[in-house]
């Protein structure tokens, strides 16, 4: 328990971005973990997924439980809002500050946990999986109980869903 | 997004490669075609550039510190579950009465100990007496109790069957005293007249004192005759 507390904490916390509810959520998945120990079994796949698996079905009760609906912002809406922005290219050259200097600040990472709430639960769960707890493309997959493909599509629109919302909230930001 | 192959791959394949490209997962030489491809799209380049800049930021992202007490937490949560389940197997073995005595509070319990359960039982016991010699049926007052409509209808019942019973019992005394008169009329149609005076004086002559008896006959004709006269109790009525 001591050894994965944390991370079920984090998963709860990025996806919820509450720390009561993440809290709350961290110690249901072990009471449910001790409960259920009896059917997990190791041919079935590595524990860590078995965990995640479990942690997610809770995640999702809970999302559907508090009718948590966010204002999901379409990703077509944003391709629209987008076409002025700039190439791989020019991006390499751009000037500003690169992202890890922006992460440097504590207020970046509060965006940043922001527009990850913001997005859609499909994506936003895809996409802590894939950056924040490190798992590959077939764990995921089998976590979310859909094909690898339907992953990776998910991972890219939640990447740059959230690039968007993130690039929105700064140009609010500069204009305020 | 069209699917026109530019430097030899199509937009398609290249959104497929994208996640894997981000990972430095593809392959060198369709590396190159990608690389190219992202330059050189429209579309391409600058979702390419938004999804590395989502996984940046996320990756970015430092671990949380879970609150200090979470661990204490979850330990006294599935301990008390650990106990729960050990009370439940506990309550298991115990008999019926161990069970309700544990259900029912304390003060409540104590109602349970023998001398107490024995003055409940006999109590119990002299009610379901009193109620069976009273001619009350258990079925008719559970029926009363889940239909209280039925309890008007049975008391108007009873009313009438009561009333039926009186009503009866005064028709037949009717017809009795109807019937007396009648063997009376008759009597006195077929008896032979008698003279009132003599019949009288007969009866002073019998008193020994020379008083005049006292009569009695508790009913009397006006012309002196019997109609019915008391005696002894074992004699009963005679008419």
């Amino acid at each position: 328990m001591r050894l994965y507390n944390r991370r079920i904490y984090n998963l709860c916390y990025r996806f919820t971005n509450s720390p009561d509810d993440a809290q709350d959520l961290t110690q249901e998945v072990f009471i449910r973990v001790y409960k259920s120990m009896s059917s997990y079994h190791v041919e079935k796949g590595a524990f860590t997924t078995w965990l995640t698996t479990l942690t997610r079905n809770l995640l999702v009760d809970h999302f559907r439980k508090s009718k948590q609906d966010r204002v999901t912002d379409s990703i077509d809406a944003g391709l629209r809002e987008e076409d002025d922005s700039l190439s791989l290219g020019d991006r390499l050259e751009d000037p500003r500050p690169t992202p890890d200097d922006r992460l440097a600040s504590k207020e970046t990472q509060k965006m940043v946990q922001m527009a990850l709430a913001r997005i859609s639960p499909d994506l936003r769960e895809a996409l802590i999986l894939r950056d924040l707890q490190d798992m590959d493309y077939k764990e995921i997959a089998q976590v979310l109980r859909v094909p690898e493909g339907t992953v990776k599509s998910r991972i890219n629109r939640g990447r740059m869903e959230l690039a968007r919302l993130l690039s929105r909230n700064k140009r609010q930001a500069s204009n305020e | 997004m069209n699917n026109e192959a530019k430097n030899g791959m199509a937009c398609s394949e290249f959104e497929a490669l994208l996640a894997d490209a981000l990972d430095n997962a593809v392959a060198a030489d369709t590396r190159t075609d990608f690389d190219e491809h992202g330059r050189s799209c429209a579309v391409c380049g600058p979702m390419l550039a938004e999804a590395l800049e989502g996984m940046v930021m996320v990756r970015g992202l430092a671990e949380v510190e879970p609150p200090k007490n979470l661990v204490h937490n979850i330990l006294a949560a599935t301990s008390r579950k650990e106990a729960t389940a050990e009370q439940i197997a506990e309550e298991a073995k115990l008999g019926w009465m161990d069970r309700l005595q544990r259900s029912l509070k304390p003060q409540v319990g104590g109602l349970l100990h023998s001398r107490f359960a024995m003055s409940f039982a006999m109590a119990f016991f002299s009610l379901s007496i009193t109620l069976t010699l009273a001619g009350v049926k258990i079925a008719d007052v559970k029926n009363m109790v889940e239909h209280p409509g039925m309890l008007r209808k049975n008391a108007v019942l009873g009313y009438t069957h009561v009333e039926a019973k009186v009503a009866s019992y005064y028709e037949n005394l009717r017809f009795v005293y109807t019937m007396q008169a009648k063997v009376r009329e008759l009597k006195k149609s077929a008896a032979p007249v008698e003279d009132p005076g003599e019949n009288r004086q007969q009866n002073r002559k019998s008193a020994p004192d020379g008083r005049e008896k006292p009569n009695d006959d508790y009913s009397m004709e006006h012309d002196g005759s019997l109609i019915a006269q008391t005696f002894t109790w074992h004699e009963g009525a005679r008419i």
